[in-house]
């Protein structure tokens, strides 16, 4: 009886929670439906009166920045600042979890020191440096500074040490190289890990917002996100525009998450070790 | 073995491909002459915000006019909306050496960036296009001038009236606002109003910068002494005045606090029929064109003063970088945009702000072009604009005097403290020259 209890009001406290969770994003939906009509109102206005698809017609027919090219630059820049950054630090992971070599002692707490500057530190740096180089306004310059990432090496490499040698002498055994080893052997058992820091990588690449704002000048090359501040600050009272915005923005990174979180949560390949 | 350093090799020469595609070409202009403007292909980049989106295409519209009477110019439109991000994204392309040719900045932003060397004397291309007197108006061309020099052209300007909803004015029964007008007049039509029903409010006036330094004068005070030597912050005047604005939340109450507000913006108030009189640039009209419901009836009127009357002026003005490869053209771009006759009829038709053109005929379309009505007070307010204080620190200045202003507007501190922190703040932060 007692754990009956237990259960309904768990349950009752849980959804209550997520059901205010999820209002804000419930009067965005509506909200990016509505047309002339004032948008902040009390009582709240939940339905539009009178609902209607400008908002979105708005957004897509912009004449200063094309949504949907942006929304394109986005996925693709997202795209590689994902696998990039997850190829080089697992390479290095390794490395550093596997593989003895003399310099790992100094190398290694160099690399995380570098964990411990704030972006906005080295943003002025790697600003004056492309414009040395000639970089700026271009992909390259803003891929250029987040190809590699401490913090996936460390992540990457705290994982692979859980990792039982055997596996890897098992396939050195059987006349595999090392690079065959990476990928073959090591790659798909720390594959919770990748999905975990790719999943980080993306996010963090989608939503980036200041670094491609002073990098990029071009409308063209711009991203996602810096078509929809572009538009908050054009649009500042039309609400609907900007809601019908975030909601677009929203819903590839919603279903990347998604997608992640089932590899996320896969157990790790333990058994097949012989005793 | 041999096969792992292939793939290395493989890696490292396609990362060494990427970085070679990069590098961004320089302008590949002529150099620049100065005879005439040059008839070789020029490449031209103009940052600007007054457009936005909401007159993006009147932008292209009128640059489409220059492409065609200049056809080897091609401009490169960068625009943005007004906002954080443009100033962010300017000064950053400036300071790095990347400036644009032509980059557009408002009246306030105008000595800051003037006084950083970073625009161009522009008086000998005036001259070369007989525009030094007849074409602007005096009021605009002060706004582009500095120590005699001007560095800038006029692009549009607009002034600030008080936005009143007819509706609401006719359900208390009281006369719409007249020029007349006074502080008195407004608190009790906004009394009358604000008695109509819960939520309904006589009038907003935001309480920050802008509207102090304007305010103060309608009541015979300013932000700095005559020689503009020392501050004068917390004079018995702005005092009053400030306690003014302040009264009109808590002792008239014709005006929402911050919690009766409860985050809505005054234009969601405005369009809903909430809001009886509004302060509002002209650059709103075409806005609330668009989101104001049919039966709205609206007008405009200048805004009541005190013993004096004090009315906003501001104007966009387009400066030509110091480090522009082809100067002579890009002043040729921004004076056709400003003032040539076609591109100020699209303007007008489009009601984006006000062309800086003196014709007087001009005033005439633009009047006759309801909503709102009564727009003759947007020339009217003309007659009575002061200017923001010129100082190289105005940013500055503006986000101290805010936060002091807003702590008394919500009641934490005195306006007496208010103003006294500020003027301590001020004398101590801010050199004036």
């Amino acid at each position: 009886m007692r754990k009956v209890l237990g259960k309904v009001l768990f349950y009752a406290f849980i959804s209550i929670v997520a059901f205010l969770v999820i209002v804000p994003f419930l009067w965005m939906i509506g909200t990016s439906f509505k047309a002339r009509e004032a948008t902040y109102t009390i009582p709240i206005r939940w339905i539009p009166e009178r609902p209607s698809l400008e908002a979105y017609q708005a957004i897509f027919s912009l004449t200063n920045v094309n949504f949907l090219r942006a929304t394109a630059n986005s996925f693709f820049l997202s795209f590689i600042m994902t696998v990039f950054p997850l190829l080089s630090s697992a390479m290095a992971a390794y490395a550093f979890a596997k593989i003895e070599f003399r310099a790992k002692r100094i190398l290694f707490p160099l690399f995380l020191a570098t964990m411990m500057i704030p972006a906005a530190v080295l943003m002025v740096p790697n600003y004056v440096l492309l414009n040395t180089l000639g970089l700026l306004n271009t992909y390259t310059g803003l891929l250029l500074p987040s190809l590699c990432s401490a913090f996936a090496i460390f992540f990457i490499r705290q994982f692979m040490m859980s990792v039982d040698n055997a596996y890897s002498e098992a396939a050195l055994m059987d006349g595999a190289s090392w690079l065959r080893i990476f990928f073959s052997v090591m790659m798909p058992l720390t594959r919770p890990a990748l999905m975990t820091m790719g999943l980080f990588n993306f996010m963090g690449a989608w939503n980036n917002f200041m670094w491609p704002l002073v990098v990029l000048y071009n409308r063209d090359k711009w991203t996602l996100q810096l078509a929809l501040g572009n538009m908050g600050n054009q649009f500042g009272n039309f609400n609907h525009y900007l809601m019908a915005g975030a909601l677009v923005s929203l819903v590839p990174i919603v279903i990347v998450y998604l997608v992640s979180q089932k590899y996320v949560e896969q157990g790790l390949a333990i058994g097949g070790l012989k005793a | 073995m041999k096969q792992s350093r292939t793939v290395v090799v493989g890696i490292v020469l396609v990362t060494m491909l990427l970085l070679a595609a990069g590098p961004s070409a320089v302008f590949a202009g002529g150099a620049g002459e100065r005879a005439a403007v040059s008839t070789g292909p020029v490449e031209l980049v103009y940052n600007n915000f007054s457009a936005g989106e909401t007159n993006a295409k009147v932008l292209n519209d009128m640059l489409d006019l220059f492409r065609q009477k200049y056809p080897n110019i091609k401009v490169t439109n960068d625009a943005m909306g007004y906002g954080d991000a443009y100033w962010t994204q300017l000064t950053t392309r400036i300071a790095g050496g990347n400036a644009p040719d032509a980059f557009e900045v408002n009246m306030e932003n105008f000595i800051p960036y003037v006084t950083r060397d970073v625009m161009l004397p522009l008086d000998e291309y005036y001259a070369a296009a007989g525009a030094k007197s007849g074409i602007y108006s005096k009021a605009v061309l002060d706004a582009c001038t500095y120590q005699g020099k001007l560095y800038a052209v006029p692009q549009s300007f607009s002034t600030v009236v008080m936005i009143y909803n007819k509706n609401l004015f006719d359900r208390a029964g009281i006369a719409y606002p007249t020029e007349n007008w006074k502080w008195a007049d407004a608190v009790a039509a906004g009394q009358k109003i604000t008695a109509l029903g819960e939520d309904i409010w006589g009038t907003f006036n935001p309480i920050q910068f802008w509207e102090f330094y304007k305010v103060v004068q309608q009541n015979g005070g300013s932000l700095l002494s005559a020689d503009r030597k020392h501050f004068t912050i917390n004079s018995p005047q702005n005092l009053e005045t400030l306690q003014y604005m302040v009264d009109r939340i808590r002792k008239y109450k014709v005006m929402p606090d911050k919690v009766a507000q409860a985050d809505r913006t005054e234009s969601d108030l405005f369009v809903e029929g909430r809001l009886a009189m509004w302060l509002n640039g002209v650059w709103s009209f075409s806005e609330l064109q668009k989101r104001a419901p049919a039966d709205l009836r609206w007008g405009a009127e200048v805004e009541p003063g005190n013993t004096a009357k004090a009315t906003h002026f501001f104007a966009n003005v387009a400066a030509v970088s110091r480090t522009a490869k082809h100067p002579k053209e890009a002043f040729t771009l921004l004076h056709f945009l400003a003032s040539d006759p076609q591109v100020v009829a699209l303007r007008l038709k489009a009601q984006w702000e006000l062309p800086t053109v003196s014709d007087p005929k001009l005033v005439e379309t633009y009047i006759n072009a309801t909503p709102p009505d009564n727009k003759k007070s947007v020339f009217r307010s003309l007659e009575y604009v002061v200017r923001p204080p010129a100082l190289k620190q105005f940013n500055e200045l503006a986000n101290l005097v805010t936060t002091k202003l807003e702590a008394a507007r919500d009641g934490t501190l005195s306006p007496k403290e208010a103003l006294d922190q500020a003027q301590a703040e001020a004398e101590r932060t801010i050199k004036l020259e």
